[in-house]
């Protein structure tokens, strides 16, 4: 049976970037190697989404971004977490965690 | 907080969107090296590398919109969107687009110019403060002449005794030669009283204006105030004109002043070049009439102050003030009851407010109705077209639920497909709206050199394209596209998306009916406009036809004034006799004259009494008779038939017996029975002998009134040989050739007079028929183009009904109803909204024909043969349009249409 690499869930994307950014600013690619990193490559972040999310979690004003040198000298643009942006990811996190209790629960109903 | 920050953001997005776009393509570019980079350290090759990162990545622009989708601008890529679709849909119908697009534009176009006329002609202030307190008055004089000119006792009278008015002024117009320009000219001048700056609270743009004691009785000073146009005009513009010596009427008058741009006095039709004090008459010669005689201080029967102007006490109401002036016209009665009395009783004064420019006396009616009935003409043409184009947006509505239905069923909103529809007429509309400005720009480009009745020159109006009504045209476009894009919108979210993806577009018989609406709409409305239409063009050929009592064709005319430039009679009798010697001798004349007045030609009525030898007078009978005093040659220039006896001739000159030749008219009334040759009557108290009876010409109008007319030889009339006189010559060759050739003449003999106009005498009447001819262009451009849209309107419910009942017919077809039943069928659908538009139509057509009464010559208004040969002629174009469509329906082939369901 082919191993499938998990879609990630609508709306997860968001929360898990405002994880790892809260963690450290980080930019694009090192937020989607972090993901895919930690996971252990289960989660496969799509690079089109990644960007799409980012901007809007600008729009939204949870995340704020600045050019940074990196470094190995390159020009990239940072992401890094908002005081509203941690109230946001608290709000998610434990909406995460409700949901997942409850598929779980219901998953292991026999 | 967050609403801030979110806006801000968004306005980023579209102020600064290069600088966005660019941060974003670096923050890619930067993910796809790091991911080559990637790969490479994991042992691919550098090319591969980026080969596999971009595959990973995804098209870079699919990555970028998505990103840009984020930022909030979708809304504005949905109308850029909708704007692509919009070039599409109307690159793929081209006839809807262009018909939609031109409809609008002639429509909105004709209507931007029509109104731009109308205002400027009719609704425009002067730039005079509180025009709507200021009140125009007359005196009264015969009946029919409610507008005549007052004398000055009579103005100090009217000022002094009513007390409604807190101040009144006068003024008066007076022909002028300009001297001392920059080329001699003949200008436009206004005698005014001392207050008059003042009461129209105008002030002077330079120097100073005419002011209270500049008009001392009988001694005026001789100080002059250019208005601001001619200053331009004819002195360059040059502030050092103030405190200069100009010579008018080669007399010196010191110029104090130049008025304010843009005014240039009350009326319409004159406008003033030089101010001058109420009194300088005396100083400007003979030409200018009453104005310049010595006793017009005293004299209340010397009535030369053409209009008084007053303005009203606070509070006080026009009625109020009329009833005031009745008041003081009584009293005057009593107190003077002879130099009061007028023909059919004692004068009264007549009153008008100034809240608008003042129309020609004698034309006000003739003016606004002719102005009304075009812009009535071109408003009907608006409804027209919005009828039209309400129905082709319908059908076109139509014709795309199937297209509207796919697109909802793949999931594109209600709301964005209504949006669509939206832009798509607005697109349209704003389209059309630019058609309109070309329309309207060229429409007034071509109706510049028409005059409207009163002799308004259209170009002297100085009609531009207003910007107001061109923004009311605009607003005009964007309704009509909100209005009739809604309709056809609202009815997507209604749509059952099933049934339309299947081509079945049920319920929608109210939508018919609606359409079938338009169309009697549209039928009645070219049924006015075709009879209208009709009329005029009827009148245009009767005119032409007429009968002018003289030949305009091959005579030419030019008129001047001596008198202006101060010939005496003796002078002014030689430079005559040289002038017509000289044009006489020119290769092709073959006769010339001079009068002081020709047909079509404005104003130089001369009036006074006489009393015919062998007819009895009424004890309150008087025969009141118009005359011209002419120059031998004058009824062989004009081509006018001498009926009986003679015309004038060198005979008549002076100190021989006085002679006059009367028209048949006043023949055939005075000497009905009798011959008139030979004949005795008094002439302005002078007994004369009747040598010859012409035919009567045209004075005005084709289809006047005729009336009693006398011609008198020049030399036995000394007091005619002033004021303005008109040369005519008939030539065998080429008229237009003659006139340089005539202007060389004048300037020999003195370089100093100017021609008030040279043109044939064609031309003359040409303008005498513009009304009629502007009335008949217009309607049958507009009749043609509301015949088309009417056609195309009915042929478009056609085929829309038979459309969408081709299933019925089919059935209908297939079970054995015959080809000719199902034609019936179709028309007899159609008759309903057709012979309802047309008898809509002709009882509006009956309605509206007193208004065009006015303009008609040999036909009447209600003219019911015009009305039903109109009629048919649109039944038979209406049937047509309903034939082709059911023709089409009764040759369906049922398996076919049966098939496709």
């Amino acid at each position: 049976m082919p191993r499938s690499k998990p879609d990630m869930i609508r709306g997860t994307l968001d929360m898990l970037i405002l994880k790892i950014v809260s963690l450290e600013p980080l930019h694009g690619w090192g937020i989607s190697e972090r993901i895919e990193a930690i996971s252990g490559d289960e989660l496969k972040v799509n690079q089109g989404s990644l960007y799409a999310s980012l901007h809007k979690l600008t729009r939204e004003g949870w995340i704020r971004s600045y050019w940074e040198v990196t470094e190995n000298n390159r020009r990239a643009r940072y992401y890094a977490i908002t005081r509203a942006g941690e109230k946001q990811l608290g709000i998610e996190t434990e909406r995460w965690g409700r949901l997942s209790t409850a598929v779980h629960d219901i998953l292991a109903t026999t | 907080m967050r609403r801030v920050r979110d806006l801000l953001f968004r306005l980023r997005a579209l102020l600064a969107p290069a600088r966005m776009r660019r941060d974003l393509d670096d923050e890619l570019r930067f993910h796809l090296d790091m991911q080559t980079e990637k790969l490479a350290r994991a042992g691919w090759s550098r090319e591969e590398a980026a080969r596999e990162a971009r595959r990973k990545f995804g098209a870079p622009r699919r990555q970028r919109d998505r990103a840009r989708w984020a930022w909030g601008v979708s809304r504005i890529a949905d109308g850029a969107a909708d704007l692509r679709l919009v070039r599409r849909q109307l690159r793929r119908n081209p006839g809807f687009a262009l018909g939609a697009i031109l409809t609008l534009g002639l429509g909105i176009g004709a209507n931007t110019a029509m109104f731009s006329v109308a205002d400027q002609a009719l609704l425009r202030r002067p730039p005079v403060e509180g025009a709507d307190r200021l009140v125009a008055l007359y005196t009264t004089s015969r009946r029919g002449f409610p507008k005549a000119s007052s004398s000055y006792p009579d103005f100090e009278d009217y000022r002094d005794l009513s007390r409604t008015f807190s101040d009144m002024a006068g003024y008066s117009s007076v022909p002028l030669n300009v001297g001392e320009a920059e080329t001699p000219r003949l200008a436009f001048g206004m005698l005014v009283t001392g207050n008059y700056f003042d009461l129209l609270g105008v002030r002077p743009g330079l120097g100073r204006a005419i002011q209270r004691g500049d008009d001392r009785p009988g001694a005026a000073e001789r100080v002059a105030v250019l208005s601001h146009a001619f200053w331009r005009e004819a002195f360059g513009g040059d502030p050092a004109v103030i405190g200069r010596t100009i010579r008018l009427n080669d007399s010196p008058f010191v110029v104090v002043g130049v008025g304010p741009p843009g005014f240039d006095g009350l009326d319409l039709t004159t406008s003033v070049d030089v101010w001058l004090p109420l009194f300088a008459g005396p100083y400007l010669g003979p030409g200018v009439g009453a104005a310049s005689d010595p006793e017009m201080v005293s004299n209340r029967g010397a009535r030369w102050i053409g209009t008084l102007v007053g303005r009203l006490e606070p509070g006080v109401s026009l009625a109020r003030a009329r009833q005031d002036m009745d008041v003081v016209s009584a009293a005057l009665a009593e107190r003077y009851p002879s130099e009061r009395a007028a023909i059919d009783g004692p004068r009264g004064i007549t009153l008008d407010p100034v809240d608008r420019y003042l129309l020609p006396v004698g034309s006000e009616d003739v003016l606004r109705r002719f102005v009304f009935l075009l812009v009535a003409v071109v408003g009907l043409a608006l409804l027209l077209a919005s009828a039209n184009l309400a129905n082709l947006l319908l059908a076109r509505a139509t014709a795309r639920h199937g297209e509207i239905g796919v697109r909802m069923a793949l999931g594109a909103g209600a709301g964005r497909v209504a949006r669509q529809l939206l832009t798509e007429s607005l697109a349209l509309s704003l389209l059309g709206g630019g058609v309109a400005l070309a329309v309207a720009w060229l429409m007034l480009r071509g109706l510049s050199s028409f005059e409207l009745p009163g002799g308004v020159s259209i170009a002297d109006l100085g009609v531009g394209l207003d910007p107001v009504v061109l923004g009311f045209a605009l607003g005009l476009a964007v309704l009509t596209a909100l209005l009739f894009g809604l309709a056809p919108a609202l009815q997507t979210s209604r749509l059952d998306v099933v049934r339309a993806v299947k081509g079945e577009s049920a319920g929608h018989a109210g939508h018919l009916a609606f359409r079938k609406g338009l169309v009697a709409v549209q039928v009645g409305l070219c049924l006015i406009l075709l009879v209208g239409s009709g009329l005029f063009l009827r009148t245009l050929r009767n005119s032409l036809d007429a009968d002018l009592g003289f030949e305009p064709h091959g005579a030419v005319g030019a008129r001047f004034n001596l008198s202006l430039l101060g010939y005496t009679e003796d002078g002014g009798q030689a430079f005559l006799d040289r002038l017509l010697a000289g044009v006489r001798e020119l290769p092709g004349v073959e006769a010339a004259g001079v009068g002081s007045l020709v047909p079509f030609q404005d104003g130089g009525f001369r009036g006074t009494f006489a009393e015919v030898e062998g007819y009895e007078m009424r004890p309150d009978e008087e025969i009141r008779i118009d005359y011209v005093a002419i120059e031998p040659g004058y009824f062989e220039a004009l081509g006018i038939r001498v009926l009986e006896g003679r015309g004038i001739t060198d005979r008549d000159a002076t100190g021989q017996p006085p002679v006059v030749v009367i028209n048949r008219y006043m023949a055939d009334r005075y000497w009905a029975g009798r011959s008139a040759v030979g004949g005795h009557m008094t002439f302005a108290g002078t007994p004369v002998e009747v040598v010859g009876v012409v035919d009567t010409p045209v004075w005005q109008a084709v289809g006047e009134e005729a009336s009693a007319f006398a011609f008198v030889s020049q030399a036995q009339l000394p007091m005619a040989s002033t004021s303005f006189l008109t040369l005519v010559a008939r030539t065998s060759g080429n008229e237009e050739a003659l006139l340089p050739v005539i202007r060389e003449r004048f300037e020999e003999l003195d370089p100093g007079l100017s021609l008030t106009y040279l043109r044939t005498m064609d031309e003359l009447v040409e303008v005498a028929l513009m009304p009629q001819r502007m009335g008949a262009a217009l309607l049958t451009m507009f009749a043609a183009l509301a015949l088309v849209l009417a056609a195309v309107g009915v042929y478009g419910v056609v085929s829309y009904a038979v459309r969408r009942r081709a299933r019925d017919i089919g059935i209908r077809i297939a079970i054995g109803a015959s080809r000719s039943h199902i034609l019936r069928s179709v028309v007899r659908e159609m008759a309903p909204p057709v012979l309802v538009g047309l008898a809509a139509g002709a009882v509006s057509a009956a309605a509206l024909s007193r208004t065009v009464q006015t303009f008609m010559y040999g036909v009447s208004a209600s003219d019911p043969w015009t009305v039903l040969a109109i009629a048919a002629l649109l039944l038979a174009v209406a049937l047509a349009a309903t034939l082709i469509p059911a023709r089409a329906a009764a040759r369906l082939d049922p398996m076919r249409v049966l098939r496709a369901e």
